[in-house]
């Protein structure tokens, strides 16, 4: 596909975004981020572990933000205040980058969004500077309520983790598609590692 | 000594340490990392004047695979 992807101004090359976890070490984690293409890298904000061997080098050694987009994300935050909490960490972390990916999760084993959370969140976050790409459930209304907040792009819920239905055309993301006519706002499906 | 939190363990500092004396004890030096005292971001900016009181609580995060 040759048109790009645009998101809170900027172009990507790429219309493809990949995770970080899950990978044996960080050298094959290079290689595959290196060999899929994407511009846009999401990564996960956690404590630093006591007595961890400074020596050993980190992830933003190996994807550096010279080459990738890094994508700082939520995952594993549970309600609207860990979330907002985590990305102006991330902020911090970055050196001010402002595109951050929020995703308020409601279950532990479908990962499905909570919703009245991560509208809340979406508006501290807007309201503090962020641009915010947002996971949220596979229904229109929600996505545009969250286009209203600010959001620069909305992420719906693709797939359920593990269930190997790719992802279904469903009715209501024909209607997300149909809905989102002439918005402005970008549209990425999510996978959550399937 | 000053008795502090760090990540959720308890640890001793010297009198009058500033947060740059924890960051250093933890290698983090020319490190991205974030820090907070007591629920507050510590910038960047900030860490070398900050000093530590005595019961701070401190979570220091890195960028981490995941997402």
């Amino acid at each position: 596909m040759s048109e790009k992807l645009t998101i809170a101004g900027r172009a990507y090359d790429s219309r493809l975004l990949v995770g970080t976890g899950k990978y044996r070490d960080f050298e094959q984690t290079r290689l595959a981020i290196e060999a899929s293409g994407a511009n846009i890298v999401t990564v996960a904000i956690r404590r630093v572990n006591i007595g961890q061997d400074a020596t050993q080098p980190n992830l933003l050694d190996v994807l550096p933000l010279s080459r990738f987009t890094i994508l700082p994300n939520t995952a594993g935050c549970y309600n609207a205040k860990e979330a907002v909490r985590t990305l102006r960490l991330a902020r911090e972390l970055l050196d001010g980058y402002k595109l951050v990916k929020l995703e308020v999760l409601a279950d532990e084993s479908t990962l499905f969004p909570n919703m009245p959370e991560t509208l809340i969140a979406a508006k501290e976050l807007v309201a503090d500077g962020f641009d915010v790409m947002v996971y949220c459930s596979d229904d229109p209304i929600q996505a545009k309520a969250l286009e209203d907040i600010g959001c620069v792009a909305v992420m719906p819920l693709a797939s359920l983790i593990g269930s190997g239905m790719g992802i279904p055309e469903s009715v209501e993301s024909r209607n997300h598609s149909r809905s989102c006519e002439g918005s402005r706002v970008g549209r990425c499906r999510h996978r959550h590692g399937v | 000594m000053l008795n502090v939190k760090v990540n959720g363990h308890q640890t001793t500092l010297p009198q009058g340490a500033l947060v740059a004396a924890l960051v250093a004890s933890m290698q983090l030096d020319g490190k991205r990392f974030a820090i907070e005292r007591n629920g507050e971001i510590v910038p960047k900016s900030a860490v070398a004047t900050t000093a530590i009181e005595d019961g701070d609580e401190f979570e220091i995060v890195m960028a981490v695979g995941g997402g």
